[in-house]
């Protein structure tokens, strides 16, 4: 079963259930038009642990939304939601995300390959409904931040699996910075230049320190839905509509993210609102 | 099968598309009101990768690097613009979202001899008959696009096309060329003064050399929504519109998707970050 008619979700709508959003600031310097996690953020949903190894996280991980997954085949939709972002931003926005995969520990001052192997392409934890279109271009990759690296700007060697299946195909990166880029939360981009979708990260190298271990990790998401307050320090009410009704997989492990123009990783309080039919 | 009912919308949403963008520091030459701005490369890109500058003329289309890669629909569905999520960093500005019909490029501004050019968007491929729009190409934008700075003397640009009625080598001119900034990297519309459509441009010629080399082409576009950035205490703004304010706006298949702007601004270049949200049925 699932929503496909106003009169669905009329009768779904006043049985759904409110997720607290409490998140302390997860940088205080984050750089005007740069994401940041606030996977690590204490609050509701409780923080999360930087991770180690790679994992397909789920709603049962500390530091995800605790949804619980529907019975009887009913679907799960994200179908109101409010944020209010504090600080001294301008225009900040924060975002749903399924988070699909991660793992963390790498050493920003390790010359040399370093192991990831984070892996999307399998089907434990719901992750082949979880993932999206079969071509990988619903999958966002990111280095992730987890304790601030070096300021030293160094290349970083990614080496991928392309939504094919080829394997040990590689992307080239610069890591390393300021806190406002490269200190907690922050979330940097892997886009190959060439247009692949990756489907496996396998390993990163870099070729020269950049000064500091810190922790970084690579995650995976799905970006699920957005809302932003129309200006700095306001709160903003979103519906199905505006949200776009987004579908919530079982099992999906969903956590925020903040993007801005101004200084988008300040506290954020709000609430998100999940109707199951 | 088309999206004709609320009902039918809900039942696509949930299995809606979300498409990245970030597309910063598009213009590398100069700014100011009225200039037209192309994002197919740009200074900071992030996603979708920079396209490539063509060399010869070609019908573009989604899969080419550069454009936002949506999926095709299966079976005989559609895709619609369902939401529009996004920051456009420039005041007062517009941004529009098209669908990059064809282009080619490569052409010199140092020499007054005919240049090929025929960019044709009268055939099929890549679903081009139903992206193209209206029979007498009425949908369509034409424009010079400037890919690296010519020169400082403004020359007469004639053109050379064929009408949307199928009439082939009427002429048109504008300038081209002269102080800064309209030598610099920006786009140019070709607009007929006689009130033609255009179908085919065929060549151009300069009437002089404009000083130096650069380079330039022409580029055809379909313009699908539009979004004016705010302007006083929202400046900069960040937007979501969804499927009412979007006009659910019908994304042909095969279309080449990125973005252009329109300049209301002499601050800065613009640039764009956010999501489009799309969906099919």
């Amino acid at each position: 079963m699932t929503i496909s008619s106003l009169e669905g979700l009329l009768t779904a709508m006043p049985g759904g259930r409110s997720f607290r959003i409490i998140k302390a600031e997860i940088n205080t310097q984050a750089q005007s038009l740069k994401r940041f996690s606030y996977w690590t953020s204490a609050g509701a949903p409780m923080a999360g642990v930087a991770p180690t190894t790679a994992v397909i996280p789920t709603n049962a991980t500390a530091g995800a939304f605790p949804f619980t997954n529907p019975a009887g085949g009913a679907a799960t939709y994200i179908a109101r939601s409010n944020i209010w972002i504090a600080g001294a931003q301008t225009i900040a926005e924060a975002e749903i995300i399924d988070r699909l995969a991660h793992m963390g520990g790498l050493n920003a001052t390790t010359i040399g390959d370093q192991t990831v192997n984070v892996d999307v392409t399998g089907s434990s934890n719901n992750l082949a409904s979880r993932r999206g279109a079969t071509d990988y271009s619903d999958v966002s990759w990111y280095i992730e931040i987890y304790t601030q690296i070096g300021a030293s700007s160094r290349v970083l060697t990614v080496t991928y699996t392309d939504s094919l299946g080829n394997p040990n195909l590689t992307h080239t990166m610069n890591i390393g910075g300021s806190q406002a880029t490269f200190g907690a939360g922050a979330l940097i981009p892997i886009v190959p230049t060439n247009g692949n979708r990756i489907s496996i990260i396998q390993k990163v190298s870099l070729a020269i320190s950049t000064g500091t271990a810190g922790n970084f990790g690579i995650t995976a998401v799905r970006h699920l839905c957005a809302m932003h307050p129309p200006s700095g320090n306001t709160g903003c009410e979103f519906d199905w509509s505006k949200l776009g009704l987004p579908r919530v997989h079982d099992s999906a492990c969903l956590g925020i993210i903040s993007w801005g123009s101004g200084f988008g990783a300040g506290i954020l309080y709000g609430t998100i609102r999940l109707v199951q039919a | 099968v088309a999206i004709d009912s609320l009902d039918a919308l809900i039942a696509a949403l949930p299995n809606a598309q979300i498409l990245q963008f970030e597309r910063q520091s598009w213009n590398t030459g100069g700014t100011g009101i009225g200039r037209w701005h192309s994002s197919w490369t740009v200074s900071v890109s992030v996603t979708p990768p920079n396209g490539l500058i063509p060399t010869t003329a070609a019908i573009c289309n989604r899969s080419l690097l550069g454009a936002l890669p949506f999926r095709a629909p299966t079976g005989d569905a559609r895709t619609y613009l369902a939401q529009w999520h996004a920051f456009a960093g420039f005041d007062g500005s517009t941004l529009l979202l098209v669908d990059r019909l064809g282009h080619m490029g490569g052409m010199v501004a140092n020499s007054a001899a005919d240049q090929t050019v025929n960019l044709d968007l009268t055939g099929v491929a890549s679903n081009l008959a139903e992206r193209r729009g209206e029979t007498d190409y009425s949908d369509v934008l034409w424009f010079v696009d400037i890919t690296a700075q010519i020169g400082t003397t403004a020359r007469t640009l004639t053109i050379t096309y064929t009408d949307g009625l199928g009439t082939p080598n009427k002429t048109t001119t504008m300038s081209l060329g002269g102080s800064s900034p309209i030598n610099q990297v920006g786009m140019y519309r070709i607009v007929p003064s006689n009130g033609d459509s255009i179908s085919i441009v065929q060549k151009v010629a300069l009437s002089a050399s404009t000083g130096s080399q650069g380079a330039f082409g022409i580029t055809a576009f379909r313009s699908i929504y539009t979004y004016k950035s705010p302007t006083g205490t929202n400046t900069n703004g960040l937007i979501n519109e969804d499927w009412v304010e979007t006009g659910l706006p019908r994304i042909y298949d095969d279309s080449c998707l990125h973005f252009i702007a329109h300049a209301n601004s002499t601050s800065s270049g613009p640039s764009a970050t956010g999501h489009i949200m799309l969906v099919q049925g």
